[in-house]
């Protein structure tokens, strides 16, 4: 019961995989204004020639149903046609900026667990104190916190007033080291560079803070209410009762199930995750998916933001397909 | 019978103001146990200042937000040094007052938050009533686009609509409805549709009340509160969404003054004038921590079963 | 009670069942119907039931819960539609309607219901809940309608001063009394009671009996009295049907239904009823198995699996019609139209 469940989970991704690229699709031709004139838009002048190539280019020259097919058999050999201004195919360019995007987001969900995780498991034993109080109101700021002004005060206080953290970027000029998994993180350790590793890690500790302050937030809030319900179940009682140490039932007994609902949170805030990037990698001047994006819409360069934002949506689906299989698994009450 | 009836002083039928005084108790019970959470006591009051602040924007601001004397640009706010009375809290790039811009940009805030969130409530619940009640091919359809809809992060999909429908104060109510409907239409379905299974619906068919009057006569009023907190939270995260727009210049255009768009601004001169970005996302800030306390706390209130969700 | 009353007119049917059928389709997922797309399954909660409503009668349903009995009354009313036969009130068939004609039987057929904390809308003052019913009926004047309001408020033992309370200020007897009002405002000919009393305390259940015995005499209405406690139906019916399975399996005059029950169900399910007088004490028949689950379409007799007097292929093979032996109505291959099938009983008592 719980592989056919899976196997129509799985199956249910296609027709909205479609749906998606219809939608992207439709709102490439329908929204008012020629894409060809919106692109050459401030070229000032451009020859007829250059139009009508451009126009053979992205194939408007041709009737919607057949746009619509040759984008579509595109796509499902993996191509998201061509980045106007950078004259490259778009999933070049999104692998390309994919890694530095990556480091990025597990930075962050690692921020997020280490602060939010303790904070809640603080609280949920200490609930209704002035701690739990504290840290509550806390988190209360994080959720509400706008990331991109987060960002910005972070870059006052440690950049600018303190000088501890570099301003923007990966890393600074003048590090060497050979690419390995793209995560600058790894690699730098991998080639046994520290001073590199420590560059690297100064660039990624304020956007990382900047993403994952929210979805900290976010991991208290979750991890309190669960381990409360926990704290209160039977089998901890019984820990208690068999003379465990009350650490002992905190940590071993009570987090393990506590910690359940943190994981599914998780996956679920892989979208807030991604569109905070967006964000953050404006702030941060981070080359990575959310950047090129937002370049390409300054840019004008429609075909590289319908790309990345297909790309983007393909991810978000998928995260959510796992996080959907994992939850069949984790959670004891859909066994069937 | 009727002479009878008139004689019985004591029994008094509910009149025409009768709905009023019902709603009147309901709005006094609820002020009631709000003073049992001071904290979205507090949020709800501060809410209430910045719409009043957005409606009277024009009156109290001490300077122009949209014009400033370029030879006093950049001063910084009154208690530092360099700082005067005259600009509470300094001048930016162009000599304007940065507390009037803040003053004058709650407008943009507060009006396409409310009106994102408004035609969001309406359009979603609309639906979603209708789709919990027929089911059907109705309900297959608009679920399988709300699906679709939510496969994209918000913030990316009202970053990529608008760039394509190009920035604009109408565009931004319609790239924010069209995706913010989705969360109110699964709301309203799943509620619907536990709501119709119900015996007073049944009830109501077999006096043969019309099935609109039954979802908007019957239905709606079980579900209303439960839309209402979501509205509430949404709200918030509506502004976050506008001022994030505005940040990427894909939102309220200058000189127009947004939050969004005067912290971005204000990035340029982050070394030498921090006080440009730093004074409108707090005040943001300040806006959306009400708005969540006292979303939370009217969901104590109002749901108590969706507590600690 | 036992005997005819004056009023009850055997000549003409108010209400006529003629094989209804109503069958839930099971949702199916997309994958499953694209594996086996011809194996469509079914909840066969009605199948097939045939029986007649007499004007001025009290017509007990009885049955265990899940055999169909509440998607009957519900049919009745026209809240389910059915898969197939026929439903006809007044010698109307219920579903070949104009709009009017169903806002006229929606005012002669009204439904009580089994929860009274879910039949009530919460977000509701009694007044609203009774004025909408009023205006169902077709009243918009508001003094009439405020004086209907308190007339049927005082008729069902409540007084005005709870009109502008609502359904959670009342205890569940209170509540049961709100819903018939709401049923009485439609001035209604035929009431469908989805048992009625269930949900309440048994010393409010003769309250609310004692009402309903009233108003059938005072207004001359006709019930259909569904339950599943045998106490309760003896004591309000004028004749019983028994269900099982999504059929009836006997039908009688309630008298003779509880003395001499003709099928092996009924047997059964009588010998259940505690008796006070210890001399009394039937011997209890214990059905051997369970319910079978209503999603599979039943060959033969619907008892066969549980059956204590069974003959053998016949019951296995052909499903009994329900004929008429000695005044009942029973389904049961033990009974020919003329009478007792003596050769399938003795075969049966040898069996003994």
């Amino acid at each position: 019961m719980r592989f056919v469940k899976i196997i129509e989970r799985v199956l249910l991704t296609i027709p909205i995989m479609i749906g998606v690229a219809l939608l992207v699709f439709l709102f490439m031709r329908l929204t008012p204004g020629d894409p060809v004139d919106m692109m050459m838009g401030d070229a000032g002048n451009v020859s007829e020639k250059e139009i009508e190539a451009l126009t053979a280019e992205l194939n408007l020259d041709k009737p919607l149903h057949v746009q619509l097919t040759m984008y579509l058999s595109d796509l499902i050999k993996g191509d998201l046609g061509e980045s106007y201004t950078k004259r490259k195919p778009v999933t070049e360019l999104v692998f390309e900026t994919l890694p530095a995007t990556v480091e990025l987001a597990l930075a962050a969900t690692f921020v997020s667990l280490i602060i939010g995780i303790p904070i809640g498991v603080i609280s949920a034993v200490k609930q209704n104190k002035l701690i739990d109080r504290v840290s509550m109101g806390g988190s209360f700021l994080g959720i509400s916190m706008p990331p991109f002004w987060l960002g910005i005060v972070l870059i006052l206080l440690f950049s600018v007033h303190f000088g501890l953290m570099p301003v923007k970027g990966r890393i600074d000029f003048g590090y060497q080291f050979p690419t390995v998994t793209g995560l600058y993180v790894i690699d730098s350790l991998l080639a046994g560079d520290f001073e590199a590793f420590k560059n690297v890690v100064k660039h990624l500790v304020l956007p990382a803070v900047t993403l994952g302050a929210g979805m900290g937030a976010i991991v208290a809030r979750v991890t309190r209410s669960s381990m409360i319900e926990t704290l209160r179940s039977d089998y901890v009682t019984l820990a208690r009762a068999k003379g465990v140490k009350e650490w002992r039932v905190i940590v071993i007994h009570a987090l393990r199930n506590g910690l359940i609902p943190v994981v599914t949170m998780v996956g679920l805030e892989i979208g807030v995750l991604l569109s905070g990037n967006m964000i953050v990698e404006t702030v941060f001047g981070w080359p990575g998916l959310g950047r090129l994006a937002v370049d390409g819409i300054f840019n004008r360069d429609y075909p590289l933001v319908q790309g990345v934002v297909m790309f983007y949506a393909f991810v978000f689906v998928f995260a959510n397909l796992i996080v959907d299989i994992l939850y069949t698994y984790l959670d004891p009450k859909l066994k069937t | 019978m009727s002479s009878k009836f008139n004689s019985n002083a004591t029994i008094s039928f509910p009149d025409k103001s009768f709905w009023w005084q019902k709603r009147l108790n309901d709005v006094k019970s609820f002020f009631k146990s709000l003073r049992e959470h001071p904290s979205a006591m507090i949020g709800g009051i501060i809410v209430l200042i910045f719409i009043l602040m957005a409606i009277f924007s024009p009156f109290i601001i001490p300077h122009s937000s949209t014009s400033g004397n370029l030879e006093n640009r950049l001063a910084p706010p009154m208690w530092m040094e360099g700082g005067s009375g005259e600009h509470i809290l300094g001048t930016d790039e162009q000599g304007i007052d940065i507390l009037s811009r803040i003053i004058h940009g709650s407008r943009v805030s507060i009006v396409v938050g409310l009106l994102a969130t408004v035609t969001s409530v309406v359009v979603g619940t609309t639906l979603g009533l209708i789709a919990g009640y027929y089911r059907g091919w109705f309900d297959n359809v608009v679920s399988r686009v709300a699906d679709i809809i939510l496969a994209f992060p918000f913030l990316i999909f009202a970053i990529f609509m608008m760039a394509f429908l190009g920035p604009g104060f109408m565009n931004l109510i319609f790239a924010l409805t069209f995706i913010g409907w989705v969360e109110f239409f699964r709301l309203a379905r799943g509620e619907s549709l536990v709501e119709h299974n119900k015996e007073y619906v049944e009830a109501a068919k077999s006096l043969g009340r019309r099935s609109i009057k039954i979802m908007v006569d019957e239905i709606l009023p079980n579900i209303v509160q439960t839309i209402f907190v979501l509205a509430t939270l949404r709200f918030g995260y509506m502004i976050i969404m506008e001022a994030s727009l505005s940040f990427l210049g894909l939102g309220i255009q200058p000189p127009t003054p947004a939050w969004g768009s005067m912290i971005a601004s204000g990035r340029d001169y982050m070394f030498n004038a921090w006080w440009l970005s730093t004074f409108p996302g707090l005040t943001l800030l300040i806006l959306v921590l009400s708005i969540n306390l006292f979303g939370e706390g009217l969901r104590d209130i109002l749901d108590p079963k969706m507590k600690g969700k | 009670m036992l005997t005819d009353t004056p009023v009850v007119n055997r000549e003409e049917p108010i209400l006529k069942l003629r094989d209804v059928k109503k069958y839930y389709k099971i949702k199916r997922s997309l994958l499953e119907r694209m594996v086996s797309p011809n194996k469509d399954s079914h909840v066969y909660a009605v199948d097939g039931v045939s029986f007649d409503v007499y004007s001025g009668e009290t017509l007990g349903l009885v049955g265990e819960s899940g055999c169909g009995k509440s998607t009957l009354g519900r049919t009745i009313v026209n809240l389910h539609g059915i898969t197939e036969g026929k439903i006809l009130f007044k010698n109307q068939d219920i579903h070949q309607m104009s709009t009017k004609q169903m806002d006229e039987f929606r005012r002669q057929v009204q439904i009580i219901f089994q929860n009274p904390y879910a039949s009530l809308n919460p977000r509701k003052t009694v007044y609203e809940i009774l004025k909408v019913a009023v205006e169902c009926r077709g009243v918009t004047d508001k003094n009439a309608i405020d004086e209907e309001i308190r007339q049927l408020v005082e008729r069902v033992g409540l007084s005005v001063k709870h009109l502008d309370q609502y359904p959670h200020q009342f205890s569940g007897g209170q509540r049961q009394r709100i819903g018939i009002a709401r049923a009485l405002a439609m001035k209604p000919r035929f009431i469908v009671a989805d048992e009625p009393v269930s949900a309440l305390d048994v010393s409010v259940q003769a309250q609310i009996l004692n009402l309903m015995e009233e108003l059938k005499e005072e207004l001359n209405l006709t019930y259909l009295f569904i339950a599943h406690d045998l106490s309760v139906v003896y004591h309000v019916s004028d004749r019983v049907a028994v269900m099982y399975l999504g059929q009836v399996v006997e039908l009688a005059e309630t008298k003779e239904l509880f003395q001499n029950p003709k099928h092996p169900y009924t047997k059964a399910l009588l010998s259940s009823i505690p008796s006070i007088e210890p001399s009394h004490q039937r011997e209890r028949i214990i059905l051997e198995g369970t319910v079978p689950t209503p999603m599979e379409k039943q060959e033969g007799c619907v008892f066969k699996n549980r059956c204590f007097m069974k003959i053998g292929g016949i019951c296995d093979k052909v499903r009994p019609e329900l004929t008429t032996v000695n005044g009942h109505q029973v389904a049961c291959h033990l009974y020919r139209k003329d009478g007792v099938n003596e050769k399938a009983v003795d075969r049966h008592q040898l069996q003994l």
